[in-house]
Protein backbone atom coordinates (compact mmCIF):
# COMPACT_ATOMS: atom_id res chain seq x y z
CA UNK A 1 0.00 0.00 0.00
CA UNK A 2 1.06 3.67 -0.22
CA UNK A 3 3.83 4.98 2.30
CA UNK A 4 1.93 5.65 5.24
CA UNK A 5 4.42 7.25 8.60
CA UNK A 6 4.38 5.26 11.52
CA UNK A 7 4.70 8.07 13.49
CA UNK A 8 2.46 11.41 13.61
CA UNK A 9 4.19 14.41 15.39
CA UNK A 10 1.73 16.54 17.67
CA UNK A 11 2.24 19.94 18.85
CA UNK A 12 3.82 20.40 22.43
CA UNK A 13 5.41 16.49 22.32
CA UNK A 14 8.59 15.83 22.65
CA UNK A 15 10.61 14.90 19.32
CA UNK A 16 12.37 11.73 19.94
CA UNK A 17 15.48 10.49 17.67
CA UNK A 18 13.45 7.05 17.52
CA UNK A 19 10.09 7.88 15.98
CA UNK A 20 11.99 10.25 13.47
CA UNK A 21 14.42 7.43 13.04
CA UNK A 22 11.23 5.13 12.83
CA UNK A 23 9.36 7.39 9.98
CA UNK A 24 12.83 7.52 8.18
CA UNK A 25 13.50 3.50 8.57
CA UNK A 26 10.06 2.78 7.17
CA UNK A 27 10.31 5.13 4.25
CA UNK A 28 13.42 3.10 3.21
CA UNK A 29 11.47 -0.20 3.67
CA UNK A 30 8.96 1.19 1.54
CA UNK A 31 10.90 2.66 -1.56
CA UNK A 32 13.42 -0.52 -2.14
CA UNK A 33 10.38 -2.96 -1.34
CA UNK A 34 6.75 -1.50 -0.49
CA UNK A 35 5.50 -0.05 -4.09
CA UNK A 36 2.44 -1.83 -5.59
CA UNK A 37 0.20 -1.38 -7.72
CA UNK A 38 -2.43 0.57 -6.24
CA UNK A 39 0.91 3.29 -5.53
CA UNK A 40 0.58 3.61 -9.23
CA UNK A 41 -1.29 5.99 -11.82
CA UNK A 42 -4.07 4.12 -13.38
CA UNK A 43 -3.25 5.73 -16.85
CA UNK A 44 -0.84 4.16 -19.00
CA UNK A 45 2.72 6.00 -18.87
CA UNK A 46 5.44 3.29 -19.28
CA UNK A 47 6.53 4.01 -22.95
CA UNK A 48 9.22 2.22 -25.20
CA UNK A 49 11.90 4.28 -23.79
CA UNK A 50 11.54 3.18 -20.14
CA UNK A 51 11.90 -0.33 -21.03
CA UNK A 52 14.91 -2.26 -20.84
CA UNK A 53 16.36 -2.29 -24.66
CA UNK A 54 17.32 -5.84 -25.97
CA UNK A 55 20.67 -7.22 -26.26
CA UNK A 56 21.69 -8.92 -29.13
CA UNK A 57 24.03 -11.40 -30.74
CA UNK A 58 25.17 -11.49 -33.59
CA UNK A 59 27.30 -14.32 -33.72
CA UNK A 60 23.76 -16.11 -32.37
CA UNK A 61 21.65 -14.32 -34.34
CA UNK A 62 19.59 -13.73 -31.56
CA UNK A 63 17.93 -10.91 -29.02
CA UNK A 64 17.09 -11.11 -25.20
CA UNK A 65 14.66 -8.95 -23.62
CA UNK A 66 12.15 -8.37 -21.32
CA UNK A 67 9.34 -10.62 -23.52
CA UNK A 68 11.87 -13.46 -24.03
CA UNK A 69 14.31 -14.83 -26.89
CA UNK A 70 13.64 -14.20 -30.52
CA UNK A 71 16.40 -14.74 -33.57
CA UNK A 72 17.28 -16.58 -36.62
CA UNK A 73 20.30 -17.89 -38.48
CA UNK A 74 20.67 -19.32 -42.16
CA UNK A 75 23.10 -20.87 -43.79
CA UNK A 76 24.42 -17.98 -45.43
CA UNK A 77 24.73 -16.57 -49.65
CA UNK A 78 27.07 -19.36 -49.94
CA UNK A 79 26.43 -22.58 -50.65
CA UNK A 80 28.51 -24.59 -47.57
CA UNK A 81 27.03 -28.42 -47.58
CA UNK A 82 26.56 -29.97 -44.04
CA UNK A 83 27.20 -33.21 -44.58
CA UNK A 84 24.34 -35.62 -43.53
CA UNK A 85 25.72 -38.74 -44.44
CA UNK A 86 25.02 -42.03 -42.86
CA UNK A 87 28.87 -42.18 -42.63
CA UNK A 88 28.43 -40.78 -39.42
CA UNK A 89 26.29 -43.21 -38.11
CA UNK A 90 27.68 -45.99 -39.21
CA UNK A 91 27.00 -48.00 -42.68
CA UNK A 92 25.02 -50.85 -42.65
CA UNK A 93 22.91 -49.65 -39.46
CA UNK A 94 18.96 -50.67 -40.05
CA UNK A 95 17.51 -48.77 -37.26
CA UNK A 96 17.37 -45.50 -36.16
CA UNK A 97 17.76 -45.81 -31.93
CA UNK A 98 20.74 -44.40 -31.13
CA UNK A 99 21.83 -43.31 -34.77
CA UNK A 100 21.33 -39.44 -34.85
CA UNK A 101 24.03 -36.89 -35.23
CA UNK A 102 23.61 -33.00 -34.82
CA UNK A 103 23.93 -31.52 -38.17
CA UNK A 104 26.48 -28.49 -37.48
CA UNK A 105 25.47 -25.07 -37.06
CA UNK A 106 21.75 -25.46 -36.82
CA UNK A 107 21.49 -24.82 -33.20
CA UNK A 108 20.41 -22.28 -30.96
CA UNK A 109 21.47 -22.54 -27.13
CA UNK A 110 20.77 -20.10 -24.52
CA UNK A 111 19.40 -20.28 -21.26
CA UNK A 112 16.07 -19.10 -20.00
CA UNK A 113 15.50 -16.01 -17.22
CA UNK A 114 11.86 -16.98 -17.29
CA UNK A 115 9.47 -19.45 -17.91
CA UNK A 116 8.58 -19.54 -21.49
CA UNK A 117 6.36 -20.84 -24.30
CA UNK A 118 9.20 -21.73 -26.97
CA UNK A 119 8.68 -22.19 -31.03
CA UNK A 120 11.68 -23.65 -32.98
CA UNK A 121 11.46 -23.24 -36.86
CA UNK A 122 13.25 -25.15 -39.25
CA UNK A 123 14.11 -25.26 -43.25
CA UNK A 124 16.86 -27.31 -44.94
CA UNK A 125 17.09 -28.20 -48.56
CA UNK A 126 19.01 -31.64 -49.37
CA UNK A 127 20.70 -33.43 -51.99
CA UNK A 128 20.28 -37.28 -50.71
CA UNK A 129 22.26 -39.67 -53.30
CA UNK A 130 23.17 -41.67 -55.63
CA UNK A 131 23.65 -44.13 -53.21
CA UNK A 132 24.07 -47.43 -55.21
CA UNK A 133 25.71 -49.82 -52.68
CA UNK A 134 24.14 -53.04 -53.16
CA UNK A 135 20.90 -54.05 -50.92
CA UNK A 136 22.05 -56.16 -47.88
CA UNK A 137 18.95 -58.01 -46.09
CA UNK A 138 18.55 -56.58 -42.56
CA UNK A 139 21.70 -54.16 -42.81
CA UNK A 140 21.16 -52.18 -45.80
CA UNK A 141 18.21 -51.17 -47.55
CA UNK A 142 17.31 -51.20 -51.18
CA UNK A 143 18.51 -48.83 -53.14
CA UNK A 144 14.77 -47.27 -53.55
CA UNK A 145 14.26 -47.39 -49.84
CA UNK A 146 17.19 -45.33 -48.46
CA UNK A 147 16.27 -42.15 -46.83
CA UNK A 148 17.73 -39.55 -44.81
CA UNK A 149 15.53 -38.29 -41.96
CA UNK A 150 15.99 -35.04 -40.50
CA UNK A 151 14.25 -34.27 -37.13
CA UNK A 152 14.29 -30.99 -34.91
CA UNK A 153 15.66 -32.00 -31.02
CA UNK A 154 15.39 -30.11 -27.77
CA UNK A 155 18.07 -30.78 -25.56
CA UNK A 156 19.65 -33.48 -26.99
CA UNK A 157 19.40 -35.93 -30.24
CA UNK A 158 17.28 -38.78 -28.21
CA UNK A 159 14.62 -36.03 -27.87
CA UNK A 160 11.32 -38.50 -27.34
CA UNK A 161 10.04 -36.23 -30.20
CA UNK A 162 12.35 -37.23 -32.63
CA UNK A 163 10.86 -39.46 -34.49
CA UNK A 164 7.84 -38.52 -34.64
CA UNK A 165 9.04 -35.18 -35.72
CA UNK A 166 11.31 -36.57 -38.48
CA UNK A 167 10.67 -35.63 -42.20
CA UNK A 168 12.08 -37.90 -44.77
CA UNK A 169 14.26 -37.30 -48.53
CA UNK A 170 14.67 -40.21 -50.45
CA UNK A 171 17.45 -41.41 -51.84
CA UNK A 172 18.20 -40.89 -56.05
CA UNK A 173 17.87 -44.15 -56.48
CA UNK A 174 18.56 -44.06 -60.64
CA UNK A 175 22.50 -44.60 -59.08
CA UNK A 176 25.00 -43.51 -61.24
CA UNK A 177 25.97 -43.78 -65.05
CA UNK A 178 27.96 -46.63 -65.73
CA UNK A 179 29.33 -45.09 -68.88
CA UNK A 180 30.76 -41.57 -69.61
CA UNK A 181 29.77 -38.69 -68.78
CA UNK A 182 29.76 -40.20 -65.32
CA UNK A 183 27.18 -39.06 -62.39
CA UNK A 184 23.94 -39.40 -61.90
CA UNK A 185 22.23 -41.37 -63.78
CA UNK A 186 18.75 -39.35 -63.10
CA UNK A 187 18.36 -35.85 -61.91
CA UNK A 188 17.85 -34.58 -58.71
CA UNK A 189 13.82 -34.35 -58.73
CA UNK A 190 11.42 -33.84 -55.74
CA UNK A 191 11.01 -37.23 -56.22
CA UNK A 192 14.48 -38.58 -56.52
CA UNK A 193 16.93 -37.32 -53.94
CA UNK A 194 16.24 -33.77 -53.42
CA UNK A 195 13.93 -32.25 -51.27
CA UNK A 196 13.08 -29.13 -49.38
CA UNK A 197 10.95 -29.95 -45.78
CA UNK A 198 9.91 -27.25 -43.03
CA UNK A 199 8.36 -27.57 -39.75
CA UNK A 200 7.85 -26.61 -36.02
CA UNK A 201 8.79 -28.05 -32.68
CA UNK A 202 7.25 -26.53 -29.70
CA UNK A 203 7.98 -26.73 -26.21
CA UNK A 204 6.87 -25.27 -22.80
CA UNK A 205 10.08 -24.60 -20.82
CA UNK A 206 10.90 -23.28 -16.98
CA UNK A 207 13.15 -20.68 -15.87
CA UNK A 208 17.02 -21.88 -14.90
CA UNK A 209 16.44 -23.92 -18.23
CA UNK A 210 19.73 -24.39 -20.93
CA UNK A 211 18.08 -24.86 -23.64
CA UNK A 212 18.88 -26.42 -26.89
CA UNK A 213 16.84 -26.52 -29.93
CA UNK A 214 18.41 -28.30 -33.19
CA UNK A 215 18.31 -30.35 -36.11
CA UNK A 216 19.51 -34.00 -36.19
CA UNK A 217 19.68 -36.34 -39.05
CA UNK A 218 20.05 -40.09 -39.59
CA UNK A 219 20.78 -41.36 -42.95
CA UNK A 220 20.52 -44.59 -44.85
CA UNK A 221 22.72 -42.70 -47.61
CA UNK A 222 26.39 -42.44 -47.63
CA UNK A 223 26.19 -39.46 -49.87
CA UNK A 224 23.87 -36.57 -48.68
CA UNK A 225 24.19 -32.90 -47.60
CA UNK A 226 22.02 -30.35 -46.62
CA UNK A 227 22.09 -27.50 -49.09
CA UNK A 228 20.58 -24.68 -47.44
CA UNK A 229 19.02 -24.14 -43.93
CA UNK A 230 17.62 -22.16 -41.85
CA UNK A 231 16.20 -21.62 -38.32
CA UNK A 232 13.93 -19.50 -36.45
CA UNK A 233 13.25 -19.38 -32.24
CA UNK A 234 10.65 -18.16 -30.48
CA UNK A 235 10.74 -17.79 -26.78
CA UNK A 236 7.82 -16.01 -24.84
CA UNK A 237 7.94 -14.79 -21.40
CA UNK A 238 4.95 -12.96 -20.80
CA UNK B 1 1.75 14.46 -7.82
CA UNK B 2 4.15 12.30 -8.32
CA UNK B 3 7.20 14.68 -7.63
CA UNK B 4 7.50 15.66 -4.31
CA UNK B 5 7.73 19.86 -4.62
CA UNK B 6 8.52 20.95 -1.10
CA UNK B 7 11.49 23.17 -0.39
CA UNK B 8 14.51 21.76 1.21
CA UNK B 9 15.06 23.20 4.87
CA UNK B 10 17.13 25.31 5.51
CA UNK B 11 18.83 27.37 8.61
CA UNK B 12 16.25 29.70 10.03
CA UNK B 13 13.43 27.47 9.57
CA UNK B 14 11.37 26.65 12.39
CA UNK B 15 10.43 23.16 12.93
CA UNK B 16 6.88 22.18 13.49
CA UNK B 17 5.04 19.27 13.96
CA UNK B 18 2.68 20.15 11.14
CA UNK B 19 5.96 20.76 8.71
CA UNK B 20 7.24 17.29 9.80
CA UNK B 21 4.34 15.48 9.24
CA UNK B 22 4.34 17.18 6.06
CA UNK B 23 7.18 15.78 4.97
CA UNK B 24 6.76 12.40 5.47
CA UNK B 25 3.35 12.65 4.54
CA UNK B 26 4.51 13.87 0.74
CA UNK B 27 5.16 10.05 0.15
CA UNK B 28 1.94 9.06 0.36
CA UNK B 29 0.47 9.78 -2.86
CA UNK B 30 -1.65 6.42 -3.94
CA UNK B 31 -2.16 6.27 -7.75
CA UNK B 32 0.38 9.07 -8.07
CA UNK B 33 3.26 7.09 -9.64
CA UNK B 34 3.97 8.31 -13.49
CA UNK B 35 6.16 8.73 -15.77
CA UNK B 36 7.83 11.46 -13.59
CA UNK B 37 9.58 8.39 -11.69
CA UNK B 38 10.58 6.48 -14.60
CA UNK B 39 14.15 7.26 -16.35
CA UNK B 40 14.75 5.50 -19.66
CA UNK B 41 15.46 1.84 -19.47
CA UNK B 42 14.23 1.57 -15.92
CA UNK B 43 11.61 -1.24 -16.65
CA UNK B 44 13.60 -4.69 -17.05
CA UNK B 45 12.35 -8.12 -16.14
CA UNK B 46 12.07 -7.57 -12.72
CA UNK B 47 9.85 -5.18 -12.87
CA UNK B 48 7.71 -7.69 -15.40
CA UNK B 49 5.26 -10.14 -13.30
CA UNK B 50 6.47 -14.00 -13.64
CA UNK B 51 4.77 -15.20 -16.62
CA UNK B 52 1.17 -13.89 -16.76
CA UNK B 53 0.83 -15.59 -20.33
CA UNK B 54 -0.44 -12.27 -21.74
CA UNK B 55 1.58 -12.19 -25.02
CA UNK B 56 1.55 -16.25 -25.50
CA UNK B 57 -1.20 -17.42 -23.33
CA UNK B 58 -1.68 -20.81 -24.49
CA UNK B 59 0.58 -23.40 -26.63
CA UNK B 60 0.06 -27.43 -26.63
CA UNK B 61 1.55 -30.08 -29.03
CA UNK B 62 -0.25 -33.23 -30.08
CA UNK B 63 1.28 -36.54 -32.04
CA UNK B 64 -0.67 -37.50 -35.04
CA UNK B 65 -0.61 -40.25 -37.15
CA UNK B 66 1.19 -42.78 -35.92
CA UNK B 67 4.95 -43.44 -34.71
CA UNK B 68 6.47 -45.18 -37.17
CA UNK B 69 10.02 -43.62 -38.86
CA UNK B 70 11.16 -46.20 -40.94
CA UNK B 71 7.73 -46.93 -42.70
CA UNK B 72 7.51 -50.62 -41.15
CA UNK B 73 3.91 -50.28 -41.38
CA UNK B 74 2.36 -47.38 -42.63
CA UNK B 75 -1.53 -46.02 -42.79
CA UNK B 76 -3.35 -46.27 -46.05
CA UNK B 77 -5.53 -44.28 -47.38
CA UNK B 78 -7.13 -45.79 -51.51
CA UNK B 79 -7.92 -42.85 -53.48
CA UNK B 80 -11.70 -41.32 -53.35
CA UNK B 81 -14.55 -43.40 -56.25
CA UNK B 82 -17.06 -41.26 -55.85
CA UNK B 83 -17.66 -37.29 -55.76
CA UNK B 84 -18.84 -35.92 -53.54
CA UNK B 85 -17.57 -38.40 -51.25
CA UNK B 86 -19.20 -38.62 -47.98
CA UNK B 87 -16.44 -38.32 -45.17
CA UNK B 88 -12.68 -37.41 -45.68
CA UNK B 89 -10.18 -39.72 -44.07
CA UNK B 90 -9.28 -38.78 -40.60
CA UNK B 91 -5.41 -38.49 -39.83
CA UNK B 92 -5.27 -41.85 -37.82
CA UNK B 93 -3.23 -44.03 -35.59
CA UNK B 94 -3.32 -47.28 -37.84
CA UNK B 95 -5.51 -48.87 -35.06
CA UNK B 96 -8.95 -47.04 -36.21
CA UNK B 97 -8.49 -44.55 -33.79
CA UNK B 98 -8.61 -40.55 -34.86
CA UNK B 99 -5.58 -38.61 -33.64
CA UNK B 100 -6.35 -34.87 -32.88
CA UNK B 101 -6.02 -31.99 -30.86
CA UNK B 102 -8.73 -31.57 -28.26
CA UNK B 103 -8.77 -28.78 -25.62
CA UNK B 104 -9.70 -29.06 -22.40
CA UNK B 105 -13.10 -26.82 -21.22
CA UNK B 106 -12.34 -25.52 -24.65
CA UNK B 107 -9.86 -23.31 -26.13
CA UNK B 108 -10.96 -19.17 -26.72
CA UNK B 109 -9.59 -17.41 -28.76
CA UNK B 110 -10.01 -13.15 -28.25
CA UNK B 111 -10.22 -10.91 -31.09
CA UNK B 112 -6.84 -9.22 -30.06
CA UNK B 113 -5.34 -12.83 -30.11
CA UNK B 114 -4.03 -14.81 -33.26
CA UNK B 115 -3.90 -18.84 -33.23
CA UNK B 116 -1.42 -20.11 -34.74
CA UNK B 117 -1.13 -23.85 -36.08
CA UNK B 118 1.77 -25.92 -37.58
CA UNK B 119 1.69 -29.33 -38.49
CA UNK B 120 3.81 -31.98 -39.76
CA UNK B 121 3.06 -35.18 -41.42
CA UNK B 122 5.42 -38.15 -43.64
CA UNK B 123 3.67 -39.35 -46.33
CA UNK B 124 4.12 -41.57 -49.52
CA UNK B 125 1.87 -42.84 -52.73
CA UNK B 126 1.40 -46.35 -53.80
CA UNK B 127 0.74 -46.16 -57.48
CA UNK B 128 1.09 -49.58 -58.47
CA UNK B 129 -2.77 -49.28 -59.85
CA UNK B 130 -1.04 -46.54 -62.69
CA UNK B 131 -3.08 -43.46 -62.17
CA UNK B 132 -1.10 -41.13 -64.01
CA UNK B 133 -2.63 -40.74 -67.77
CA UNK B 134 -6.30 -41.52 -66.51
CA UNK B 135 -9.16 -39.00 -66.17
CA UNK B 136 -7.63 -35.55 -65.88
CA UNK B 137 -4.02 -36.48 -65.24
CA UNK B 138 -2.76 -36.34 -68.96
CA UNK B 139 -2.71 -34.12 -71.93
CA UNK B 140 -2.36 -35.97 -75.40
CA UNK B 141 0.48 -34.69 -77.70
CA UNK B 142 1.56 -36.61 -81.26
CA UNK B 143 4.44 -38.96 -80.61
CA UNK B 144 7.73 -39.51 -83.11
CA UNK B 145 5.39 -41.82 -84.99
CA UNK B 146 2.73 -39.14 -84.89
CA UNK B 147 0.55 -41.37 -83.34
CA UNK B 148 -1.52 -39.67 -80.45
CA UNK B 149 0.52 -40.05 -77.24
CA UNK B 150 -0.39 -39.47 -73.76
CA UNK B 151 1.32 -37.17 -70.82
CA UNK B 152 0.96 -36.87 -67.04
CA UNK B 153 0.55 -33.44 -66.56
CA UNK B 154 2.00 -34.87 -62.98
CA UNK B 155 -0.24 -32.79 -61.01
CA UNK B 156 -2.29 -35.11 -59.44
CA UNK B 157 -2.36 -34.71 -55.37
CA UNK B 158 -4.11 -35.60 -52.13
CA UNK B 159 -4.98 -32.36 -49.89
CA UNK B 160 -4.70 -32.42 -46.48
CA UNK B 161 -6.68 -29.26 -44.50
CA UNK B 162 -7.79 -28.66 -41.42
CA UNK B 163 -11.49 -28.85 -39.07
CA UNK B 164 -12.42 -27.54 -35.87
CA UNK B 165 -15.06 -28.07 -33.82
CA UNK B 166 -16.02 -25.12 -31.90
CA UNK B 167 -19.74 -26.44 -30.79
CA UNK B 168 -18.68 -28.30 -27.91
CA UNK B 169 -16.54 -31.21 -25.96
CA UNK B 170 -19.03 -33.66 -27.18
CA UNK B 171 -16.66 -33.38 -30.46
CA UNK B 172 -19.61 -34.53 -33.59
CA UNK B 173 -19.97 -30.92 -35.57
CA UNK B 174 -16.50 -30.94 -36.87
CA UNK B 175 -16.37 -28.32 -39.50
CA UNK B 176 -14.05 -26.56 -42.08
CA UNK B 177 -11.95 -23.52 -40.28
CA UNK B 178 -12.43 -20.52 -41.97
CA UNK B 179 -11.37 -19.86 -45.23
CA UNK B 180 -11.38 -23.62 -45.86
CA UNK B 181 -13.80 -25.07 -48.18
CA UNK B 182 -14.95 -28.85 -47.80
CA UNK B 183 -14.16 -29.68 -51.55
CA UNK B 184 -17.94 -30.78 -52.34
CA UNK B 185 -18.73 -27.22 -53.95
CA UNK B 186 -19.46 -28.77 -57.54
CA UNK B 187 -18.30 -27.32 -60.80
CA UNK B 188 -20.34 -29.03 -63.67
CA UNK B 189 -19.74 -32.41 -63.01
CA UNK B 190 -16.72 -32.33 -60.70
CA UNK B 191 -16.58 -31.22 -57.14
CA UNK B 192 -13.78 -29.58 -55.49
CA UNK B 193 -12.82 -25.84 -54.28
CA UNK B 194 -11.67 -22.75 -55.52
CA UNK B 195 -8.54 -21.86 -54.61
CA UNK B 196 -9.77 -19.33 -52.86
CA UNK B 197 -11.21 -21.93 -50.41
CA UNK B 198 -8.33 -23.42 -49.82
CA UNK B 199 -6.63 -21.79 -46.93
CA UNK B 200 -5.81 -24.80 -44.42
CA UNK B 201 -4.49 -26.68 -47.14
CA UNK B 202 -1.66 -28.56 -47.97
CA UNK B 203 -1.03 -30.39 -51.48
CA UNK B 204 0.76 -33.66 -51.24
CA UNK B 205 1.67 -34.55 -54.76
CA UNK B 206 1.99 -38.04 -55.72
CA UNK B 207 4.28 -38.48 -58.97
CA UNK B 208 6.37 -37.10 -61.33
CA UNK B 209 6.12 -38.21 -64.88
CA UNK B 210 7.93 -37.13 -68.35
CA UNK B 211 8.92 -38.61 -71.40
CA UNK B 212 12.98 -39.34 -71.32
CA UNK B 213 13.12 -39.38 -74.96
CA UNK B 214 12.54 -36.04 -77.27
CA UNK B 215 13.25 -35.93 -80.87
CA UNK B 216 12.80 -33.26 -82.91
CA UNK B 217 10.57 -31.78 -80.31
CA UNK B 218 8.26 -34.47 -80.44
CA UNK B 219 8.15 -37.34 -77.39
CA UNK B 220 8.82 -40.93 -78.61
CA UNK B 221 6.25 -43.46 -76.41
CA UNK B 222 8.41 -43.79 -73.74
CA UNK B 223 7.52 -42.25 -70.12
CA UNK B 224 9.44 -42.18 -66.83
CA UNK B 225 7.14 -42.34 -63.62
CA UNK B 226 8.68 -41.79 -60.41
CA UNK B 227 6.37 -41.82 -57.27
CA UNK B 228 7.23 -38.82 -54.53
CA UNK B 229 8.14 -41.18 -52.64
CA UNK B 230 8.45 -40.83 -48.34
CA UNK B 231 8.62 -37.67 -48.15
CA UNK B 232 7.82 -35.07 -45.21
CA UNK B 233 4.81 -32.47 -45.70
CA UNK B 234 3.50 -29.74 -43.44
CA UNK B 235 0.99 -27.16 -42.89
CA UNK B 236 0.40 -23.91 -41.29
CA UNK B 237 -2.72 -21.82 -40.39
CA UNK B 238 -2.95 -18.41 -38.41
CA UNK B 239 -6.37 -17.11 -37.70
CA UNK B 240 -7.55 -13.57 -35.86
CA UNK B 241 -11.47 -14.40 -35.33
CA UNK B 242 -13.98 -11.43 -34.76
CA UNK B 243 -15.49 -12.44 -31.92
CA UNK B 244 -14.41 -14.82 -28.95
CA UNK B 245 -14.12 -18.23 -30.35
CA UNK B 246 -13.90 -21.26 -28.24
CA UNK B 247 -12.54 -24.19 -30.06
CA UNK B 248 -12.84 -27.88 -28.44
CA UNK B 249 -11.06 -29.91 -31.23
CA UNK B 250 -8.76 -29.70 -34.79
CA UNK B 251 -7.84 -32.43 -37.03
CA UNK B 252 -6.30 -32.96 -40.12
CA UNK B 253 -8.23 -34.71 -42.99
CA UNK B 254 -7.28 -35.92 -46.19
CA UNK B 255 -8.87 -36.60 -49.62
CA UNK B 256 -7.56 -37.53 -52.95
CA UNK B 257 -6.89 -38.27 -56.10
CA UNK B 258 -7.66 -34.18 -56.97
CA UNK B 259 -6.32 -32.19 -60.30
CA UNK B 260 -6.07 -28.18 -60.86
CA UNK B 261 -9.84 -27.33 -63.13
CA UNK B 262 -10.72 -24.47 -64.47
CA UNK B 263 -14.41 -23.37 -65.17
CA UNK B 264 -14.15 -20.89 -68.13
CA UNK B 265 -17.71 -19.36 -67.41
CA UNK B 266 -17.14 -19.03 -63.80
CA UNK B 267 -13.44 -17.77 -64.04
CA UNK B 268 -12.16 -19.29 -61.31
CA UNK B 269 -9.27 -22.17 -60.92
CA UNK B 270 -10.61 -25.13 -59.03
CA UNK B 271 -9.18 -28.44 -57.51
CA UNK B 272 -11.30 -31.33 -57.83
CA UNK B 273 -11.81 -34.44 -57.23
CA UNK B 274 -10.59 -36.88 -60.02
CA UNK B 275 -12.20 -40.31 -59.26
CA UNK B 276 -10.84 -41.71 -62.46
CA UNK B 277 -6.92 -42.00 -60.77
CA UNK B 278 -8.55 -42.68 -57.31
CA UNK B 279 -9.86 -46.02 -55.54
CA UNK B 280 -7.38 -49.00 -56.48
CA UNK B 281 -4.90 -47.03 -58.23
CA UNK B 282 -3.55 -44.67 -55.92
CA UNK B 283 -2.79 -45.06 -52.37
CA UNK B 284 -1.49 -42.55 -49.93
CA UNK B 285 0.35 -44.28 -46.95
CA UNK B 286 1.36 -42.15 -44.43
CA UNK B 287 3.15 -42.50 -40.41
CA UNK B 288 3.44 -39.67 -37.91
CA UNK B 289 3.78 -36.30 -37.38
CA UNK B 290 2.42 -33.32 -34.92
CA UNK B 291 0.12 -30.54 -34.18
CA UNK B 292 1.35 -27.68 -33.02
CA UNK B 293 -1.57 -25.08 -31.12
CA UNK B 294 0.30 -21.60 -29.92
CA UNK B 295 -1.81 -18.39 -29.32
CA UNK B 296 -0.25 -15.04 -29.36
CA UNK B 297 -1.95 -11.64 -28.19
CA UNK B 298 -1.24 -9.18 -31.01
CA UNK B 299 -2.71 -6.31 -29.89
Amino acid sequence: MAYTKPNTFADGTTLTAADLQGNVDALRVYLHNGVIKTDLNNAKFVTTRHVQPPRYSALEGLQHGVTGYQGGQWSGSLVRLQFATSYFQGNGRNTSNGAWSRVPNTAFSFDLRRDAKLLFHWYIEVEAGPDDVPQVTGRTNAIADRHVYFAPYYGTTSDSKRNVNAQEVQNNKGGFRSTAPYGPDEGYTVCNGYGQRSGVHAKSLSAGTEVEFGLCVYSEIDRSAVVNWSIGIEAWYL
Amino acid sequence: MSRINRARIVDGDQATAASLNDRFDDFSQANALNRFNLRDAAVDLPQLAKSPDFQAPFIQVDDIGKSDLLHASPVSVSGFSSAPYTSPHIVEDGAGNATFATYSGGLTVDPEEVLRIYWSLSVDADLSGGPENDGFQAIVVNDTTNAASAISTSAGCFVAWLQWDITSSSLTNWTEVPGQGDFKTAFGSNYGNALSFCKATTVIPLWASYPPVLSDGKPTSARTTNSMGWRGVSGAWHYVPTSSTTIYGLRIVLLGVMHPNRVSTAGANNLVMDTAAGGVKTTLKYTGGQLVTFVNRVQ
